[in-house]
């Protein structure tokens, strides 16, 4: 496990382009250092409803944050608190699966070895050479980004 | 008249702030309209040192532009702000 001192320094790092990105793009964004953990607000597009989303950073960049959405007002993560899949842009498939979780290699959650569905994407430490037509994302604001993207796209919620 | 009309549009250039998401400044880019953009994607991508991403734009409304249309079609005009991002999709 990467040593939390040296999460906290590159978080640090990127907290000035994650507040300038969340900033630009109308969501709420809470980096908490001492915790290594993210809470992000934003309304989804289609019925203006409110997404919560959690980020578990121990470790990274050693291996990718996790990812997951939750309920605002259970706090558990299930299918209601998701964005529901819509084909993004060139019919590319959406980063929201069913399962649910965010499929995409920048998502802990998204290896079969913590419950995920790719056991085709080896180890977490692998998750910046990951293979295929997959969308990138190499540091915090950049996965903000890619969900903001695919939320654009997505015609509502899951459940 | 119509000719010089299309001739006139075809010239027109569109000058643009782009910003990353892993930045927080942005740079100012001057293309044409009739670009494509995923040419003018990959050139902002480049500049700003961005490799592997399908990379396109996402407009103030947030709609991520089409990379087969020109920026023109896509209702690109001088003064607007882009964010570059990735098309890739999810599996």
């Amino acid at each position: 496990m990467v040593p939390a001192e040296t999460t906290r320094a590159l978080l640090d790092g990127e907290a000035a382009s994650i507040s300038a990105w969340a900033a630009r793009h109308g969501w709420i964004v809470q980096l908490d250092g001492l915790r290594l953990a993210l809470a992000a607000l934003v309304r989804h597009p289609t019925d203006n409803s409110l997404l919560v989303l959690l980020a578990d950073l121990r470790g990274y960049r050693a291996i990718p944050p996790a990812w997951r959405f939750v309920d605002p007002l259970t706090g558990k993560s299930e299918p209601v608190a998701y964005p529901s899949p819509g084909p993004v842009s060139g019919g590319k498939a959406s980063i929201f699966h069913p399962q649910p979780t965010i499929c995409a290699p920048w998502n802990r959650l998204a290896y079969t070895s913590e419950g995920g569905v790719h056991g085709d994407w080896s180890d977490t430490s692998n998750w910046l050479n990951v293979a295929g037509d997959v969308v990138r994302a190499a540091n915090v604001a950049e996965m903000l980004s890619a969900i903001d993207v695919h939320l654009s796209f997505s015609p509502g919620r899951q459940g | 008249m119509p000719e010089q009309d299309n001739d006139h549009k075809h010239d027109r250039h569109v000058r643009v702030e782009v910003f990353v998401p892993s930045q927080v400044d942005g740079k100012s880019f001057t293309w044409l309209g009739d670009m494509l953009v995923s040419a003018a994607a990959a050139e902002a991508a480049a500049e700003f040192g961005i490799q592997g991403w399908t990379p396109s734009f996402q407009n103030d409304a947030k709609k991520v532009l089409d990379r087969n249309q020109s920026l023109l079609a896509q209702g690109v005009d001088s003064g607007d702000s882009l964010e570059l991002v990735d098309a890739g999709g999810g599996v």
